[in-house]
């Protein structure tokens, strides 16, 4: 069994609305509600959701780019929650980012070569010759050479800035890499060639990636283990097998059912979900599904459902799964 | 007989810009039948987008559409003046757009926006006629008394003769029609509380509401053709299901062929009937979307399609095209696709294909032409 | 290796150097606007060493307001000096004190601005409120103002404006360290791990300065046209340190009697704002780094 690397303990992270010019706090928008989870060491951990679901801010608060509201971040064994100066700077440099939009994610009066070199500069990783010769090396490494260390990032296409930023997040040597829609952005061609480096950087560097995504079908070719993220809150975690081949809580059914295959032969039979996510300022009480789910009961707008274990390990907080429920349906 | 709502021949676009002269549509050959859902699918940069606003007469400067027509309603688009195509823009052809914001106004309410469609386009006299008989049908749903429900049918009776020659209505009255048929068509687009939505801004909805709108403003006049330019492409998979799901369902309905420009192999294969597969400004490969799917011919459609990721079946590698998409400026010589393509040979680098098989599978490539003994031998 | 790629990087920088001259070229108006600015700032830098002083110090009471001739190409002004001469000494006067009110109120401008724009909350809050008392007056009436309190040599007409224009760039700084801090590539930095200080001098200032500058050189007329208007309204330092402004004074109440003096000297401040205008427009374009090869 492989050890976990980073722990998620009831995060949360919640924005204050203000208004007024005295900026008075009129309520929270609730980004991240109470999410925990750990990933493993050499995994790669989907974290799908629709947009507006937390699952962006709950990435980069786990970077520490934000500060969370509650809960805890542990990573390798150590509480990173608060630390600061030295030790945030540590940490920083073993956990990096890929954001997801190549154009805009570099300074665009920077070469290829100053972009890389200063962040191992910052780092104190290497210095001068030292630094150029490695950034030339990362660049091997994405599949990039030397002839692109002096051009600027207008001068790439999009998939190639994504690989310079790939190689700017690798030039710490990070042992996890937080994969924020890397892919998005980009055609489904350039996708495939992205996607293959990725598998294949994370087999050479031994990394650990936390990919999130609101494609499924990317999950489902990149990740190991997926969790889904529905306002903020965690509804599923399971082995993707298990995941794609039968989803357990009826968003990830809908979610799932929803998704265009490429092959007109395949019907998704499913329900298309009715309505639209409401807003994180003002969830629905109890289950925050219940408003568009086919199987919400009495219990669903009353109580909030934890996530629980069912069938072997899988994670759901839904009430159709819990054992009493079950009982009473027959 | 087929019938086709569109017929584009030849139609070639360019951008005379300042770096040279960008050909985004090389040629393009394209009909759509009468209450058919079509696809062009392509990636960034192909010239699909372009080919949806050469359509409907908006490439801006320093774009221009060259040579060719497209012919609607037996009449040439590319030849008339901006006022009649605009009024064409209006009736026959609509089209939504990926950011739906930025065609709304936001100091107006919806309800307002929807009802200037209908004041604008449509012939108001009749359309209040056609309200006051709705209207009349309402009271008489509900009327139980025998005296009044005569008078109710008998004032339906001499509006429904009036409606030949309506009477000039007011624009008070008219504008209580548009407000009456613009929550009418919000409800043919599942919009709950269609009274409610209609008094609100467009900052105070979701993205999905939105594109819903505009596809009621853009249905509000009963075109014969509907063009969804990367319509659902900013949207959530729930809601873009949702939206698909509306889409094919309203074809049906008002009867108007549906035009779907797409980069997502997956709406294609879930919608469509037929698609056409745009690379570098030229239709590539057009045919059934089964057939497509099942037996793609062109190099680039088999590129295209094993490097999709999948939800169902083995998880297989991904496969890609090498190299990226060609230079609009400087476009490779002979086939454009050949510097990407496993099979090329001399003649890809020399000669430009043409559209070659048959008329319901068309592919741009000369595997299917003057190659076509060497493909069958290397296939054995 | 190390050669080669020292190398090659100099050689990227003179390439950049090199092309923006090229584009700038391409627009003919831009390109002129471009070549009479540096044309006026060599006149303003050779003149007090090409035309001596005397030129402006003595005074010809018998060549008053004389018409264009071959030994005074322009005619003479009130003084019966050579007008061609009064007005190259006048534009080293007001190209001195242009370059010493942008260096001036820049540094003021950007320090302020970068600062409050960046840290945000009270403390950009407290600046912003100081610009805006600023910012209420009428800024000639503000320069008319600091002008009487400091006196009448040029350098304190020049402190004068700088002390009015400062507030506008720390706002214009501010507005352009704001819209670039919450650009995406600032968050990706700042996970790279580097310090707050060093992103705000290392990034954002330098791509906030190009914009900056474009507006400066926008606003580069108003600073010579409100010298003049000080001048003009007689806060300047006498004839004896010519300026356009104050030659127009001068020559104002003649206009009928010797329209040279006015026509020419106010020639010279229309070409030298129209050619900053020019030069803005021609710099966005060129600035853009997306046009660079």
């Amino acid at each position: 069994m492989k050890s976990d690397l980073v722990k998620i303990v009831d995060l949360k992270k919640h924005y204050p609305i203000r208004s007024g010019v005295l900026g008075r706090t009129l309520g929270y928008v609730r980004a991240v509600d109470g999410v925990s989870f750990e990933i493993r060491r050499g995994e790669s951990f989907g974290l799908v959701g629709e947009s507006g679901c937390g699952k962006t801010t709950l990435g980069k608060t786990i970077l520490r780019l934000m500060d969370p509201t509650a809960g805890r971040i542990i990573y390798d064994d150590t509480d990173v929650t608060k630390v600061s100066g030295r030790g945030l700077r540590k940490y920083r440099r073993a956990v990096q980012i890929v954001f997801q939009d190549p154009f805009s994610s570099m300074d665009p009066r920077q070469t290829v070569a100053s972009i890389l070199t200063e962040v191992m500069h910052v780092n104190g990783i290497a210095e001068g010759q030292r630094a150029l010769e490695k950034a030339i090396d990362l660049l091997e490494l994405v599949g990039l050479n030397e002839s692109h260390l002096f051009r600027y990032p207008h001068e790439f296409s999009g998939g190639q800035r994504q690989r310079v930023c790939i190689a700017r997040a690798l030039s710490t040597d990070p042992e996890f890499v937080v994969l924020d829609e890397p892919t998005s952005s980009l055609d489904v061609s350039v996708q495939a060639q992205l996607l293959k480096l990725l598998k294949d950087l994370q087999k050479k560097l031994d990394l650990t990636y936390l990919f999130i995504s609101h494609n499924m079908a990317v999950v489902r070719h990149l990740c190991d283990r997926v969790g889904v993220m529905y306002l903020a809150k965690l509804v599923e975690l399971s082995d993707k097998k298990d995941l794609f081949l039968e989803p357990l809580h009826p968003y990830t059914q809908a979610l799932l059912s929803a998704v265009p295959e490429p092959d007109p032969t395949v019907r998704r039979e499913g329900v298309v979900v009715k309505g639209e996510p409401p807003s994180p300022a003002n969830p629905p009480s109890g289950c925050r599904f219940h408003p568009r789910c086919a199987y919400a009961f009495e219990k669903c707008p009353s109580v909030v459902p934890e996530l629980m274990e069912v069938n072997n390990k899988r994670l759901v907080a839904c009430f159709l799964y819990d054992e009493g429920h079950v009982r009473e349906t027959g | 007989m087929e019938e086709y709502v569109l017929s584009v021949q030849d139609l070639k676009t360019k951008f005379f810009t300042r770096h040279g002269v960008v050909n985004a549509l090389d040629g393009v050959n394209l009909t759509i039948r009468k209450g058919e859902i079509m696809g062009v699918v392509g990636e960034t940069g192909c010239g699909k987008s372009v080919l949806a606003l050469s359509i409907m007469g908006l490439v801006k400067y320093p774009g221009k559409v060259v040579e060719g027509s497209v012919v609607f309603r037996g009449r040439d688009l590319t030849k008339l003046d901006p006022d009649e195509m605009r009024k064409i823009r209006g009736s026959g052809i609509a089209m939504v757009f990926q950011d739906p914001l930025t065609f709304l106004n936001p100091v107006f309410t919806i309800g307002d926006q929807l009802s200037e469609v209908f004041l604008f386009h449509a012939e108001m006299d009749r359309k209040v006629v056609e309200y006051r008989i709705a209207k009349a049908k309402e009271s008489l749903a509900e009327s139980t008394n025998d005296g009044q429900r005569d008078q109710l049918i008998e004032e339906i009776n001499t509006l429904e003769r009036a409606k030949e020659a309506p009477a000039k209505a007011s624009s008070k009255e008219a504008r209580k029609a548009a407000w009456y048929f613009s929550t009418e068509m919000m409800r043919l687009l599942e919009i709950s509380d269609p009274e409610r939505v209609a008094k609100f801004y467009p900052h105070e909805l979701s993205g999905g509401m939105r594109q819903r709108i505009m596809i009621a403003m853009a249905l509000a006049l009963e075109p014969d053709l509907l063009i969804a330019d990367e319509a659902t492409t900013a949207l959530d998979v729930t809601t873009q299901a949702q939206i698909l799901q509306l889409l094919k369902e309203l074809r049906s309905r008002i009867n108007s062929a549906i035009l779907i420009i797409t980069h997502d192999l997956g709406i294609v294969a879930q919608t469509c009937e037929r698609v056409a597969v745009m690379y570098a400004g030229k239709i590539v490969e057009f045919t059934q979307t089964r057939e497509l799917f099942s037996n793609p011919k062109h190099p680039y459609t088999q590129g295209l399609l094993s490097s999709v990721p999948r939800m169902s079946g083995p998880e297989a590698d991904l496969e890609w095209i090498p190299g990226s998409v060609p230079d609009m400026i400087n476009l490779p010589s002979g086939c454009t696709f050949h510097p990407r393509c496993p099979f090329a040979q001399k003649l890809c680098e020399q000669e430009a294909p043409e559209m070659l098989g048959e008329t319901s599978h068309l592919v741009r490539c000369h595997l299917y032409g003057k190659l076509q003994a060497g493909r069958q031998a290397y296939e054995k | 290796m190390t050669n080669q790629r020292t190398v090659l990087r100099t050689r990227s920088r003179t390439k950049s150097i090199i092309s923006t001259l090229r584009l700038l070229r391409e627009n003919k108006l831009v390109f002129s606007g471009f070549l009479i600015v540096v044309a006026a700032l060599l006149v303003a830098v050779i003149t007090p060493f090409a035309i001596p002083y005397s030129v402006n110090s003595t005074v010809h009471f018998t060549d008053k307001w004389l018409p264009s001739s071959l030994s005074h190409p322009l005619g003479t002004d009130d003084l019966g000096r050579d007008l061609l001469s009064v007005i190259l000494w006048g534009t080293s006067t007001d190209f001195t004190a242009l370059v010493v009110v942008l260096g001036i109120a820049l540094s003021i401008g950007i320090l302020v601005g970068a600062t409050a724009g960046y840290l945000g909350g009270k403390f950009d809050e407290a600046i912003m409120r100081v610009t805006d008392v600023f910012l209420a007056f009428p800024s000639l009436i503000l320069a008319m103002t600091f002008a009487a309190i400091l006196g009448h040599a040029i350098i304190n007409l020049t402190i004068a404006i700088a002390l009015v224009y400062w507030p506008d760039i720390s706002r214009l700084v501010r507005g352009q360290v704001i819209a670039e801090k919450s650009k995406p590539y600032i968050e990706s930095l700042r996970a790279s791990g580097m310090s707050r200080y060093r992103i705000l001098y290392k990034h954002i200032l330098p791509n906030t300065i190009q914009p900056v500058m474009i507006q400066l050189t926008f606003k580069a007329p108003w600073v010579i046209i409100t010298l003049a208007g000080l001048n003009f309204l007689g806060f300047g330092p006498g004839p004896f340190t010519p300026d356009w402004g104050q030659l127009i004074s001068n020559g104002y109440a003649y206009f009928f009697e010797a329209p040279n003096v006015v026509i020419f000297s106010g020639l010279a401040l229309l070409i030298a704002s129209l050619s900053f205008n020019l030069l803005g427009d021609g710099l966005r374009d060129v600035l853009d780094p997306r046009l660079r090869r």
